[in-house]
């Protein structure tokens, strides 16, 4: 089976500093299939976020398209590019994910409220999410009660529970100890294995790299290397 | 292996209930991200409070001394309202009187009414055994608006008259007619239908107001002297005159009471008080619209630095998914409940200061030097702040729309940036 989720054609991104052109994407070609766990690493500002952003419709390309489940960004405006992250897109980044003033079961509701989700039902698949992230104790406390971790777990539960088809991350792990980190990809690899979410990561971390099933380098705003794990 | 992932996107928004359960949360989360920092929600509030405290209490200090000030012209000459022939406004003539014994009944079994009694007017030669010059003539019932009258205190020789036969004049008339206290006076005038009016009176009382003209051409003597004099039935008068609780229900009186007679209150009396009140009332308004609005400015001022603050979070919040209009809606909800705590504190605050020194009043601040005139002049030495409801409403009006404004700015701005614009600004 190999279903597309996300297609970069020639994406290119050019960044103006003082002036200067900053080339953050050359002409990226880039799939991502169905059930893939791919880990995008580089040096910084080699482009891992700006490729990230573009799949998401957070930025637009100068040039080439992005196709996310088969919808072409570029036809779509500012609120058609929420309303598909809405519908299609969990986003985890590295630091305030939560809304601070919401319990993380409401953090985790929250998605399901924008989406129009009968309460009962909500209520049901958020506990189910954050119990499938070892949360189930946790989920009246406020984003400040929580430990960087387990923010990071509620912040996932809150992303997966509207059953995206494509979930981003960037630097997930990046505020975390080795120790925290490791849970924290198992719990992103059983998710991949078991749920077949389709998940795309930018790390700096080899302990990332190495639990992803493929690992794509990129270098001054090119891909570098494209490698399955043996 | 299930696809769970791959058929979940035709999730569709379904019921109106959950649309309304959505705007109960929105309005939670704008409650709740209003708290999140006290203080400075407390300072905001505070703020608003302060200006909305401030255009009440000043407002109600303005309006007590506008009532100051009409009472004082009341007091002087007109009373609060007067019930008059129809056509006495425009024609004071003697012949425009009218029975007025029913009227003044009613008017004395209104709750809100202190004082009132009859009044007979008319104009008349008035002499002394050397001279003679012109008057007005007013013939009041001296028990009765000696309770009030302004020209009471004015007395600097003799007393207020009492009774029949006497008469109290100003101070520049009583030295044009070379007139002692005792002496007599006697009055020479039309009476109704073109007869004579004569009466002999003895000076009582001498005045000396304010008012040039009434020192050198006032006359006031016993009511029932100048109807008799004038020709006139019991009952009958130029005018019903009446002193209120407070000058500000004139005008209600006046439109609740249906007479076929002219019902006047002291605006139409005192056209040229009604005119300063307005143009006083323009004046400060102004000020108190440059007050509120630098009050406001730094309202708006750290409401705006609240949102720029969070951008990177509003970032967040696009990027899961919730619409930047979503988000500008909870802005505009946390902007109301700011300035609706504002508001309602800065009301309660002006109310219960209103309450408080409403019933003693707040001394006038006099100069020394001043007293003796302020005192002479029955200017009274309090004034009664009165509340305005104007004042409420064009504060709130103000502080609403200035927050609204507040919020309306960041937001637009956030909805102009790209996510990824909002999400690398600095927290
Ligand atoms: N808004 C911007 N304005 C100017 N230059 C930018 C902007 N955003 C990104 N860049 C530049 O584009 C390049 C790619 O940036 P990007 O954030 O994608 O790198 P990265 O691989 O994610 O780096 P890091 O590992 O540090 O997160 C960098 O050179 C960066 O400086
Ligand atoms: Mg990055």
């Amino acid at each position: 089976m190999s279903n597309t989720v996300v297609k970069c054609e020639k994406v290119e991104k050019t960044y103006q500093k003082d002036s200067v052109p900053v080339y953050a994407l050359r002409g990226v070609d880039f799939e991502v299939n169905a059930g893939d766990f791919v880990s995008l690493s580089g040096p910084s500002g080699s482009g891992k976020s700006t490729l990230l952003n573009v799949i998401g419709g957070l930025d637009r390309p100068d040039s080439g398209e992005v196709t996310v489940d088969g919808v072409a960004l570029s036809g779509l405006s500012e609120s058609e590019l929420t309303e598909l992250r809405l519908r299609k897109m969990g986003f985890v980044f590295q630091a305030y994910n939560l809304i601070p003033v919401l319990s993380a079961q409401e953090n985790v509701e929250f998605i399901l409220q924008l989406q129009g989700v009968p309460q009962a039902e909500r209520r049901e698949r958020a506990e189910a999410a954050l119990e499938s992230l070892g949360l189930a104790d946790m989920s009246h406390r406020q984003p400040g009660e929580l430990s960087g971790g387990q923010q990071q777990r509620v912040a996932i539960a809150r992303s997966i529970v509207s059953n995206p088809v494509l979930l981003l991350a960037d630097e997930p792990t990046a505020n975390l100890d080795s120790g925290t980190t490791e849970d924290l990809l198992g719990l992103l690899r059983r998710l991949n294995e078991q749920e077949n979410m389709t998940i795309v990561t930018a790390t700096h971390d080899p302990i990332v790299m190495s639990y992803t099933k493929r690992q794509v380098h990129l270098r001054d705003g090119a891909i570098e290397r494209d490698a399955l794990a043996a | 292996m299930t696809s769970r992932a791959l058929t979940s996107h035709d999730t569709r928004p379904d019921t109106k209930a959950t649309v309304d359960s959505f705007a109960i949360t929105l309005m939670g989360l704008a409650w709740r991200n209003l708290w999140r920092n006290r203080r400075r929600t407390w300072l905001t509030i505070g703020g608003v409070a302060f200006a909305v405290w401030f255009l009440i209490f000043a407002r109600a200090m303005q309006e007590g001394s506008f009532d100051v000030m009409i009472d004082n012209g009341a007091k002087m000459m007109t009373g609060h309202l007067q019930i008059q022939h129809p056509a006495y406004q425009d024609d004071p003539r003697v012949d425009n009187s009218f029975a007025a014994a029913a009227d003044l009944d009613a008017m004395k079994s209104k709750p809100e009414v202190r004082h009132a009694s009859l009044r007979g007017q008319g104009f008349a030669l008035v002499s002394s055994e050397e001279r003679s010059f012109g008057a007005q003539i007013i013939g009041v019932d001296f028990e009765t608006e000696g309770e009030w009258s302004g020209l009471k205190p004015m007395i600097v020789e003799g007393n207020y008259p009492t009774g029949s036969g006497q008469a109290l004049i100003g101070l520049t008339l009583a030295r044009n007619l070379h007139l002692q206290l005792g002496d007599e006076m006697v009055i020479l005038g039309t009476a109704k239908e073109g007869g004579i009016a004569a009466l002999a009176t003895n000076v009582v009382g001498i005045f000396d107001s304010t008012q040039p003209e009434f020192n050198r051409g006032l006359v006031q003597v016993n009511y029932e002297d100048f109807r008799e004099a004038w020709v006139m039935e019991p009952g009958e008068a130029h005018a019903v005159v009446v002193m209120l609780d407070t000058a500000s229900v004139g005008e209600e009186i006046a439109a609740q009471y249906t007479s076929q007679n002219a019902v006047l209150p002291w605006q139409d009396l005192m056209p040229e008080a009604q005119q300063m009140k307005e143009m006083k009332a323009v004046s400060s308004e102004v000020m108190f619209m440059v007050m509120t609005i630098i009050i406001g400015f730094s309202v708006v001022n750290t409401f705006m630095m609240v949102v720029y603050e969070r951008t990177a979070e509003f970032g967040v919040l696009t990027a899961i998914g919730m619409r930047a209009g979503l988000i500008r809606l909870q802005l505009q909800l946390e902007g109301l409940y700011l300035a609706g705590l504002g508001v309602v504190l800065g009301f309660v605050l002006a109310w219960s200061a209103l309450t408080i020194i409403g019933d003693t009043g707040v001394p006038i601040p006099v100069p020394e030097d001043a007293l003796d005139f302020y005192a002479r002049f029955n200017m009274g030495d309090r004034l009664y702040p009165a509340f305005q409801w104007d004042a409420l409403y064009l504060s709130s009006a103000i502080m609403i729309l200035g927050v609204q404004l507040a919020a309306y700015i960041p937001g637009r701005r956030l909805s102009r940036m790209k996510p990824v614009e909002a999400l690398r600004q600095e927290t």
